[in-house]
């Protein structure tokens, strides 16, 4: 990699265009092309991430391609962009909104597996927005996600962000549908779906979901020895199969699924389990009840 | 801004040349002749090998990327080398330019952050939209053996994002040390990126490893190519 800037926590950066300054607080963040920081500044705290200057500029882009709808963003607001100048060496730089809250596999941790789902609701709401701007994600590591206070997934990493009909600018092999041997890296929104799909499944396997990778029928076998992803198998391997084309449409039909689950489950099985059986069917209840909720908001 | 055709040659190798030219003279020649040169080197344990600063010294006098990577993250390392190659490219020509304009020291970073924005606008166009030429090279020497499940991999993942691009490519597979010559065309020119995994050759060749006079032998390739299409950078 490039000569990258390494910042220290306290230090102060000045902005070699706008003479703002930021004090920084602390590094919350490393990739492949820069690392990003919480700092804080005239205007209030905000993340700032030092890349080389192509990503900045493109990054940048990205940011701002997300802001078409007025006053939200599927990701964070774009603040500005500046360059730091030490002994005359550039390290290029630019800051946004810091979004605050735990990243997806930080969020589910110690929670009961059926969060996995709701997860993959609030991510498929987060793509409707995204795609509907001409957009997809490309790169859908869970790191790149984070839940936020009002209950929603926004990203935090635009680098894989890619424009329809190109192919996916930056994605992780896990989550890729090439990867997979499962389709294209073409940029359209079953990529992003498919991803999403086999996020949900590393959610909660990921050790089994790496062993696995490259063989969609393997990825398949995981999905039906878990109880909970069982209930919406349909789904995911849908999702899979680059059969949705859009984030609704796979949102509507992972919601359907659960209510004929929820039936399913209380006519058609031996006695014995009832005791457990009964507890599945409140929970997958529940579950909807709660889904449903989240739809009505 | 209209954009001719990016060449490039992505060389695979795990060690020294140990044979014929410096490699780094004829990756420079190559870059005279508008072909960007990429090295990707393939170690085993933690990288101290001693040719690996061979590897990003051919990369440097060839104008293009090196990453030193173990076999397993091979297959990302390739597309992603071969994607910044292609906007390093378009990169330099713009810098090129603003030199012409602005004084000898301007380059893209002399621009306002605003401005810069527009130009990698621009960038990721021409590099979607472009025509490329690739020529991978991968050294078959006898301690690439393991290595190679992993080439071939990473050369079925590039081809699966070379499809995806809009502009057109063509791509050509060359492996040396070759049975009568440093180096042997083991694909000729094709629009099938897929071509590049399917027909990799499982035999190896031989210990010795004459990097230097494989790029030479591989440039003539181009431009035999270049002889069919006229509208080069």
């Amino acid at each position: 990699m490039k000569n990258q800037y390494e910042a220290s926590p306290g230090e102060l950066i000045k902005g070699k265009w706008t003479g703002h300054v930021w004090r920084i607080e602390r590094e919350i963040g490393r990739g492949a092309n820069g690392v990003v920081y919480l700092v804080s500044g005239a205007a209030g705290r905000a993340a700032l991430k030092f890349a080389d200057s192509a990503s900045v500029a493109s990054e940048t882009n990205a940011l701002t391609a997300l802001e078409r709808v007025r006053g939200e963003s599927p990701g964070p607001f774009f603040i500005e962009a500046d360059d730091l100048e030490i002994k005359g060496a550039i390290y290029p730089f630019f800051l946004m909104e810091f979004i605050d809250g735990p990243v997806l596999h930080t969020f589910i941790k110690g929670k009961r597996e059926e969060w996995s789902i709701i997860l993959l609701i609030w991510l498929l709401t987060f793509l409707e927005s995204l795609h509907q701007l001409g957009h997809v994600m490309g790169d859908l590591k869970p790191e790149n996600f984070i839940v936020t206070a009002q209950k929603a997934v926004r990203a935090v990493d635009v680098g894989g962000i890619t424009k329809f009909g190109r192919s996916v600018k930056e994605y992780t092999a896990l989550y890729d549908r090439a990867a997979w041997q499962a389709g294209t890296r073409r940029a359209e929104p079953a990529y992003d779906l498919f991803g999403a799909a086999v996020l949900t499944v590393a959610l909660l396997h990921k050790q089994a979901v790496q062993r696995a990778l490259g063989d969609i029928e393997e990825l398949k076998k995981i999905v039906q020895s878990s109880p909970v992803l069982q209930l919406i198998e349909p789904v995911l391997c849908n999702a899979f199969a680059s059969k949705y084309d859009n984030a609704s449409s796979m949102k509507k039909e992972l919601l359907l699924c659960f209510a004929k689950t929820k039936t399913r489950t209380r006519a058609g099985r031996k006695k014995g389990k009832t005791f457990f059986l009964g507890k599945w069917a409140m929970l997958a209840g529940a579950l909807a009840a709660i889904v449903m909720l989240f739809l009505l908001n | 801004m209209k954009m001719g055709t990016m060449k490039q040659l992505l060389l695979l190798t795990d060690g020294c040349s140990n044979t014929g030219e410096d490699p780094v003279a004829m990756a420079a020649f190559a870059r005279r002749q508008g072909i960007t040169v990429n090295v990707i080197g393939i170690v085993d344990g933690h990288g101290n090998d001693p040719g690996l600063e061979e590897i990003e010294a051919i990369a440097k006098a060839g104008g293009g990327e090196s990453r030193i990577v173990q076999a397993a993250s091979l297959s990302e390392t390739v597309v992603n080398v071969t994607r910044q190659a292609m906007t390093g490219t378009i990169y330099s020509i713009i810098n090129e330019e603003l030199r012409g304009i602005l004084n000898k020291e301007a380059n893209v970073e002399s621009l306002p952050p605003a401005t810069r924005s527009e130009i990698a606008e621009k960038v990721e166009d021409i590099s979607e939209e472009a025509e490329l030429q690739l020529l991978v090279l991968t050294d078959m020497s006898a301690s690439m053996k393991l290595k190679l499940p992993a080439v071939k991999e990473a050369l079925y993942d590039l081809s699966v994002s070379m499809q995806s691009r809009i502009g057109p490519s063509s791509f050509s597979l060359w492996t040396f040390p070759g049975k009568y010559s440093a180096a042997e065309e083991r694909i000729g020119w094709t629009n099938h990126a897929g071509k590049l995994a399917e027909s990799f050759p499982q035999l190896l060749s031989g210990g010795i490893t004459p990097t230097g006079p494989a790029i030479r032998q591989a440039l003539s390739s181009f431009i035999e190519m270049g002889r069919y299409d006229e509208k080069s950078i």
